[in-house]
This record gives C-alpha cells, sequence and structure tokens, in this order.
C-alpha cells in the first residue's frame, strides 16, 4: 500500500562509494561484498523512507539521511587500535550486572576478542563472529542474511546490510537449556560513528536460551542493526533488547522471530535513549501451538523521538500471542506506536492480544498510537486496546495525603507504570540493575529546565 | 423476547427488496465529463454565476489528482467518462405546485419503497424530500416547517431562494480541494437537501431525505447542506436504495453540516445501496464524504449510520470539535456479506477546550466480505482536557470473510484521556447453545445475538429507523449462516 517516494536529498554515489570501501578495509568480511552490493542497489531505489510512506508517517528520517553519509561506517581495524579502545574497567559500568559469563562486546561495529568472554564448550551454544567464520560456512550464511521480512520498509534494513561489517552467528544445539543469557554489547566509541551490526540466531528443536542485546552510545552516531531469530519446533526463546543510546544518537533495528510448532518467544523491548530511535519487531508464527509474549517500555524526554512497530504474523492454527506496550513521554519528547496483528485464515483459534498505554507528561509531548487489527479467520479471539492520558490525579492525592511530596509522589506513579514491564524480564538479576536505568532515564527529565510541566 | 416468527423458508428467499427499474421517461445526459458537462448541469439548474466558478475550479483541481488507494478496498478502475453526470425524471415545464402533481409513477416507486411521502407522511409525523436519480422530487411538509422558520427543500431550490446562504457556506466544511471524490462531487452535484434552522429554533419534526439511484449507467452525486444556527436542534434522516443491476454505479455525495453555539444535529443513515449478487456482480460503488464543523461553543453533532448495502463502502464521517465544550458522536453498524467491502469509520478532530467524543463501531461481516474500521483521534495542543471513548467490534461469520481495525490516535495535549479498543471474535457457541436450548432455531438466534451486538448503535436510531435497521440486518445476513 505505501507507495514509494525518493527522499530529496539522496545521493546514491556517496553510498556506493562508502558500501565499496568495506572490502578493502575489512578484509575478514570481504566474502559479503556481493550481499552489500545487492542490498545497496535495493536502498538506493529511493533511499530513506519518507513520511509519505504509511509505515513512516510519524517518522521523518530526514535528520538522519543528512547526516547518514558523515556516519556511513565504522573505523578500520588498524584506525580502532590507534584510538586505544575502551578498556574493560572503562566499560564494566555501563553493561548489565550478572550477565559475566558470555558476554560479546562489538565496538564500533566490531566484535572485541578481548573484552567478550566466549562460552565453556560444553554449554550447548556455537557463536562464530561473520569475521571469523570458514569459507564453507559462509555460502549457506549469505542466503540466511539475505532473508528478512516484516513490516520495517526493506529499504532500512537493505542499508544495514548495504554497510554490514560484523555480526554474530549463535546457535542453540538440539535439546539444550543454556541457563546463561548471551550478552551482546554494541557500543558506539568516539565521534561520529556507525555501526550495522548483525545478529543470526538459531535454537534447535527443544533447546532454550536467553538472547540480551544491549546498545549503547557516546555521541552522535548511527545503528542500523537487524536481529533475526530461528526457533525450531519446542524450541523457547527469552529475548531482551536494551536501547540506551546518547541522546543525539540514531538508532534504526529491527527484530525478526520465527516461531516453529510449540516454540515460544518472551520477548521485551527497553528504549531508554536515542534521539531517534526506530524499532521494528516482527513474530512469525508458522508452527501451531506456538507462543509469544511482548513486552516494551520506551521513554521520550528531551527532545527524544522513539518508534516502535510491531507485528505479529499468525499463520498457523492455535497460536497465541500476547502483547504490552507502555510509553512515558516528557518534555517535548515524541512517541510512536504501532501494533499491528495479522490472523491469515489457516490460523483458525488464535488468541492474540495487544495493549498499549501510554502517559503524558508534558503540554510539548506527543503520541502517535495505532494498533491495527487484520483477521481473516473467524474462530478467533483477538482485541486490541489503547490509551492516552496523564498522571491518574487520584493516585497523586492518595500518595500526598500520606504526606509524599508532589514531585515524589509523580516520580512513584511513573515508576510503577514503567515496572510493571520490567518485572516481566525473565532474568531475575536484571530486575534491580534495570530497575536503576529507569529511574535514572525518568531523571534525567527532571533536569532540564523549563520543559517540564 | 418473542423470535419474530417469520419462516426461516421465508427468510432465506427474502433478497434485495429494493432492486426493482421504475419505467419513467427520463433526460439523461451521454455518459463523460467535461466543462460543457458541467456548464450544461449549472445552466440546466439555473445557477447563479458563484456557483458555477466554483464547479469549474472543482473539476479543474479534480482533473489534476488522483484517486485515493490507501483503503483496504479492490475493485476494478472506474472510468470516469463511462457515467452519465445528469439524469432527471422527464416532467411538466413547470415543476409540481403540490403531491397531487407528482407523477404518479414516482409515488408509487416511493410507495414501494415504504417512505411515507402522503398522508402517512403526517402520521408518520415525518417531513421527507426525495431524490430521485440526480433531482429532488418532493419534499413534505414545506408549510409547516416554514411557520418555525425552518428552511427544509431540494439544494437547487436554496440555490434559488438562498443564494447567500449557500455562498456563505457551500464548501466551507469540506472544501473541493478536501479529496477526489470531493472535488468530483463539486464539480457536478446536481441536487440534494438543504437544511436551515434558525437561532433557537426546534425543529418541529424529523427531517427526512431518501435517495434513490434509477437509471442505468448515471452517477448519483448529492451535496446535503445543513446549517443549524445558535441553540438550534434537528433530527435528520437519510435512506438509500437503487435498482439491481449487473453493472456497478457510482454514488459519491457530500455532507456537509454547520452547528453554532449550543446547537445540536443529529444525523441518522440507513444506507441499503444495491450490494450486488451473490457473485459480486453489480452493486454500488459508495464514496462519500460527510463533515460536522462544530464551530460554537457547547455544540454537538451525532452521526448515526447502518451500513448494509452498496459493493464497495468509502466512508469516514468526521467532526471537527472547535468550540470549546463540544460533543461528538459516532455509532456505526457495518453489515457485509458475499463479495461487499466496506472501508468505514470516523474523524474525531478536537481543537476546542474539553471537547468531548464517542466512537461505538460495530462491525459484522459474512460470506466472503471485507471489512475495515479506519478511525482517526486527534488532540491538538489547544484542546485542554479533551476526551475520547473509543469502541470497535466486530463480528465474523464464515471462515471467508475478514474484519480489520486501524485505528489511528494523535496526542498533542498531556492533559486529554483517549480510550481505544477493539475486539474480533465469532459468536460463541456458548451462546448459540443456550440460545437453541431454549428452543430458538439457529436462524433466530443468530438474528437475535447479533441484533444484540448492534444494540447500543440501533439504540441511538429514531424509532422507525431502528425498526427498519433490524429488519435490514436480518436481511443482509441471510444465507450466512449454517
Amino acid at each position: 500500500m505505501s507507495t514509494r517516494t525518493p527522499s530529496t536529498d539522496f545521493d546514491a554515489s556517496l553510498y556506493r562509494q562508502a558500501s565499496e570501501n568495506l572490502g578493502r578495509k575489512f578484509p575478514a568480511t570481504d566474502w559479503l561484498s556481493p550481499l552489500r552490493g545487492k542490498a545497496l542497489a535495493r536502498f538506493s531505489n529511493g533511499g530513506f523512507p519518507t513520511i509519505r510512506d504509511e509505515d513512516w508517517r510519524y517518522t521523518s528520517l530526514k535528520r538522519v539521511a543528512r547526516r547518514s553519509s558523515a556516519l556511513l561506517h565504522p573505523a578500520s581495524q588498524q584506525e580502532q587500535s590507534a584510538e586505544h579502545l575502551i578498556s574493560s574497567s572503562d566499560l564494566v559500568h555501563r553493561i548489565l550486572p550478572g550477565l559475566a559469563e558470555i558476554t560479546m562486546v562489538f565496538v564500533n561495529g566490531m566484535y572485541q576478542p578481548d573484552l567478550s568472554s566466549a562460552p565453556a564448550p560444553d554449554s550447548g551454544l556455537i557463536i562464530s563472529t561473520l569475521g571469523a567464520l570458514k569459507k564453507e560456512e559462509q555460502s549457506s550464511l549469505l542466503a540466511r542474511l539475505e532473508t528478512f521480512t516484516g513490516t520495517d520498509d526493506c529499504r532500512v534494513n537493505a542499508f544495514s546490510t548495504a554497510f554490514l561489517t560484523d555480526g554474530l552467528v549463535i546457535d542453540v544445539l538440539a535439546g539444550a537449556t543454556v541457563s546463561a543469557p548471551v550478552y551482546v554489547v554494541f557500543l558506539n566509541h568516539g565521534n561520529t560513528v556507525g555501526s550495522h551490526p548483525r545478529i543470526l540466531m538459531r535454537l534447535a528443536a527443544n533447546s532454550s536460551a536467553s538472547l540480551v542485546e544491549h546498545h549503547l552510545s557516546e555521541t552522535d552516531s548511527l545503528t542500523s542493526g537487524i536481529t533475526q531469530i530461528e526457533c525450531a519446533d519446542h524450541a523457547s526463546l527469552t529475548y531482551l533488547k536494551l536501547q540506551q543510546e546518547h541522546d543525539s544518537a540514531f538508532h534504526l533495528a529491527s527484530q525478526h522471530i520465527s516461531l516453529a510448532k510449540d516454540s515460544s518467544v518472551q520477548a521485551i523491548n527497553l528504549d531508554l535513549g536515542a534521539g531517534l530511535s526506530r524499532n521494528g519487531l516482527t513474530v512469525h508464527m508458522n508452527g501451531e501451538h506456538a507462543e509469544a509474549r511482548l513486552h516494551g517500555l520506551f521513554i521520550a524526554n528531551g527532545t527524544s523521538h522513539i518508534d516502535n512497530h510491531t507485528l505479529v504474523e499468525h499463520k498457523a492454527p492455535n497460536t497465541q500471542s500476547s502483547e504490552v506496550y507502555r510509553g512515558v513521554i516528557d518534555n517535548r519528547g515524541r512517541g510512536v506506536f504501532n501494533g499491528r496483528i495479522v490472523v491469515h485464515q489457516k490460523a483458525q483459534k488464535t488468541n492474540a492480544q495487544l495493549t498499549n498505554a501510554n502517559l503524558l507528561l508534558s503540554p510539548g509531548a506527543e503520541i502517535d498510537t495505532k494498533p491495527e487489527l487484520e483477521i481473516y479467520a473467524d474462530d478467533v479471539k483477538c482485541s486490541h486496546g489503547s490509551t492516552v492520558g496523564r498522571i491518574d490525579n487520584n493516585a497523586l492525592f492518595y500518595l500526598r495525603a500520606r504526606g509524599i511530596p508532589e514531585d515524589e509522589a509523580k516520580q512513584l506513579v511513573i515508576r510503577a507504570f514503567g515496572n510493571e514491564i520490567v518485572m516481566a524480564i525473565p532474568i531475575p538479576q536484571l530486575h534491580e540493575p534495570v530497575t536503576d536505568l529507569l529511574t535514572a532515564r525518568l531523571e534525567q527529565s527532571d533536569d532540564e529546565p523549563g520543559l517540564s510541566a | 423476547m418473542a423470535t419474530e416468527n417469520t419462516d426461516i423458508e421465508q427468510l432465506v428467499d427474502r433478497k434485495y427488496r429494493h432492486g426493482f427499474i421504475t419505467d419513467i421517461e427520463s433526460e439523461t445526459l451521454p455518459p463523460g465529463i467535461n466543462e460543457d458537462v458541467i456548464r450544461f448541469i449549472s445552466d440546466k439548474k439555473n445557477e447563479p454565476e458563484f456557483l458555477l466558478n466554483w464547479r469549474l475550479k472543482s473539476f479543474r483541481y479534480w482533473q489534476t489528482i488522483k484517486e485515493p488507494d490507501w483503503a483496504k478496498l479492490h475493485h476494478s478502475p472506474i472510468d470516469y467518462q463511462d457515467i452519465s453526470y445528469f439524469s432527471a425524471p422527464k416532467q411538466a415545464t413547470d415543476a409540481p405546485k403540490s403531491m397531487d402533481e407528482v407523477d404518479p409513477k414516482l409515488l408509487e416507486t416511493y410507495d414501494k419503497l415504504g417512505i411515507p411521502l402522503h398522508e402517512r407522511a403526517r402520521l408518520a409525523g415525518v417531513a421527507v424530500d426525495a431524490v430521485f436519480d440526480s433531482v429532488s422530487i418532493a419534499t413534505t411538509f414545506k408549510g409547516k416547517l416554514a411557520e418555525a422558520g425552518v428552511i427544509f427543500c431540494p439544494f437547487s431550490e436554496a440555490v434559488q431562494d438562498h443564494p447567500e446562504l449557500i455562498e456563505q457556506y457551500l464548501g466551507t466544511v469540506v472544501p473541493y480541494r478536501d479529496n477526489f471524490f470531493a472535488a468530483l462531487n463539486s464539480a457536478v452535484f446536481t441536487d440534494g437537501s438543504f437544511v436551515y434552522i434558525p437561532k433557537g429554533v426546534r425543529c418541529p419534526m424529523e427531517l427526512s431525505t431518501y435517495f434513490r439511484i434509477n437509471e442505468a449507467k448515471t452517477g448519483q452525486f448529492e451535496r446535503t447542506l445543513i446549517i443549524a444556527e445558535e441553540g438550534s436542534h434537528v433530527s435528520y434522516l437519510e435512506g438509500c436504495t437503487a435498482p439491481m443491476r449487473d453493472e456497478n454505479q457510482l454514488h459519491a455525495a457530500v455532507v456537509e453540516l454547520v452547528t453554532m453555539k449550543d446547537a445540536e444535529i443529529k444525523y441518522s443513515t440507513v444506507q441499503n445501496w444495491y450490494p450486488g449478487d451473490e457473485q459480486g456482480r453489480g452493486g454500488i460503488y459508495n464514496f462519500v464524504t460527510k463533515r460536522c464543523d462544530c464551530r460554537g461553543a457547547n455544540s454537538k453533532v451525532s452521526w448515526t449510520q447502518v451500513e448494509a448495502g452498496s459493493a464497495i463502502t468509502w466512508k469516514y464521517p468526521s467532526c471537527i470539535l472547535r468550540g470549546d465544550n463540544s460533543v461528538g458522536e459516532f455509532y456505526s453498524v457495518a453489515v457485509t456479506n458475499n463479495l461487499q467491502q466496506a472501508d468505514t469509520g470516523t474523524k474525531m478532530i478536537h481543537i476546542g477546550a474539553n471537547t468531548r467524543s464517542t466512537i461505538i463501531s460495530k462491525g459484522i461481516s459474512a460470506g466472503r466480505a471485507q471489512q475495515s474500521y479506519r478511525g482517526l483521534v486527534k488532540i491538538f495542543p489547544t484542546a485542554e482536557n479533551a476526551r475520547n471513548y473509543t469502541q470497535c467490534d466486530s463480528l465474523l461469520l464464515g471462515d471467508q470473510c475478514g474484519a480489520h481495525t486501524f485505528p489511528y490516535m494523535e496526542v498533542k495535549n498531556p492533559t486529554a484521556i483517549v480510550e481505544h479498543e477493539a475486539t474480533t471474535s465469532k459468536i460463541g457457541e456458548d451462546q448459540l447453545f443456550y440460545c437453541r436450548q431454549r428452543g430458538l432455531s439457529e436462524e433466530d438466534a443468530v438474528n437475535m445475538i447479533v441484533n444484540g451486538f448492534c444494540k447500543d448503535v440501533f439504540r441511538e436510531l429514531p424509532m422507525e429507523f431502528a425498526v427498519e435497521a433490524q429488519a435490514l440486518l436480518n436481511v443482509s445476513l441471510e444465507g450466512a449462516v449454517g
């Protein structure tokens, strides 16, 4: 339905040069060149989507398009080492505690073995980076790298692929239960960098594993990442994405999760940063009795713009999905939520629910929300709900009557609103640190003078 | 509740009952559209200069734009040059002075439709304006309304008698540049209804317009304008039917409502254009733009619609809540069966402070029909304490149909409260079982459950319409069960 309109300030030659340079700069992933070329051709057919594209009507990528040529590619390996990259002691207070067992760290899009700790050989996990793959493994991966579909306009996915330099390939062996989460940190370090990371994860039959994806940046940078996860029969996945980019950073990400028979996913998406962030999450329920539970929390304060698009495709009978997204929008922030549920004709006996609740805290804040149901099967139970409102005055009164000052009472109510999502994280040791991050983020908006209501 | 003892056989046999064709002499323009056609229509209607110019402006603009394609509708392209833009029942040079002079065949048509044009009108207490193909043929109760100061007449008559009102209000709610179909309508509209309620007047009776497409290969483009001055109140009903034909006919109407301070308009529609047959042949393409501008404080508008007909429905009655404390309501039941498609909903634009809106939409999809609710709730930064509540429910009957919901919510004021909820399901086995156990046939049980599902909307309809709407619902869904 969306029509394609080329953005006006699009210069394809700039992008071509940058993409072609990658092969020389990063010889280890030179085998990706044909893929990058194809993706670039797809991206060049119009450049970034514009607000005339229905899927992007509330999120303009003009700012990204203007800055992207400067933020296209990471520094080469030599350049990076020359800069004396971040040390593990620098890193440790920025990453989540309690996940040290398997940690994979990427700085400016490149894997850092010194900062990472690989899983034990008998853990049931095989992890490799794109740069370290053997030749025979490369060709089978090329096809997988190319196949991604979803709500996100494929041009943004193509953009990410055109500048792909490194990524992770994670395989969970059949029957393995990996208790330690795979913790992947993507850090953009230093000025004007771009990173375009990729995670390819596969859970074999009857396995279970957790993936935590954490995005951090220090100044203006661009991240455009793609995560692809396939769950085989009876597999069970826990997935947490934590986005804590710098206030001037751009973050464009998409996740594509496919579920086979009796498999399940529990996904939590937390947006606590970025100047402009767009996250597209797609879940394909391909097998019968698949189950998805999705949670999301976004806090847009300052002038940040946070966009969440989700798509749940029910393609098989007896599938279940539930989705809860919450937004807190303060100062001059803007939140966008689009949650789509599609029930295909075959998918009888589907249960699907979606709710999106938003708190608007200040006169300059804006929320645009659109839950969508597209249903082609009759024996289904589907519902969605969406609310926008301010802090409940009754709740405030209750707290104030008990001697709690107004500001504190407000913070308490907002934190409680967000905490329900944090408590849904199935990795208990993360509840406390994530709550702290949430509190810190909310306090940030208080500091901005003259903006708070 | 006792079930209507309708024989199921009879029920199943009931088809579109307004599908007859009235054999009546009419004057019809050959198909095609150009500036000469527009000049012809304008000349025929003896219109003042400003109106012709406005039509031409609209036409020129229309030529520069494309048909919208964002709706979830699929149809073969419409050839706008293959439609006749003017068709009028032939009559003596003088228009009929009273009901007795109206062509008896026309009256018979309206009799068949069950529309009270004559004495029955008096009993029903409803003033009726009947539009046949492109022109209005009769308006009842003019005298009584005039006593109250209410103007209720065909649009073309209002152009002659009250050109200043037309010039002041036409196109101020739906400008000709609004959308493709509004531009087309602005260029070629032929008639419609005009209502003016003066300050402080409560219209003494319900006003009603019946639209009928009769001639083949014609399009119908009517325009309705209702102005409710300060402190006035009016309830307006609209009904429409068309003959059964194998071709698709185009209907593109524009309805403009204006409410001043403390005024209230209640606008009810029972749309029963011919929906096409089981194979999806024929039927009306219904592309309608309806909007109310609540200009004054404390004004109120209420749209109630029952959409049962048309092969394609594209319709979003909207409220611009400009005045402080103004209220917008939208109650809708849409029924699609066989191969019907409907993309319908509303827009609530909150601009004034303390504005409130309610949206209740009930969709029933059966056969191979596809139906979408598409709505927008927009809260401007100026709309302090605005409030919206939206509920959309869809009922699916059969595994080949679809029901979709696309609500847009754009909120720019932190004091606003906006709520939306939607559900989609089929009739519960337990509900059916409960009814069957008490001796109801499956058909009756389904009818009863469906009527209950739509109750919130039917309650808003004026009584005569509510009865008609319920019967219509049963007919529209016939064959969808079992």
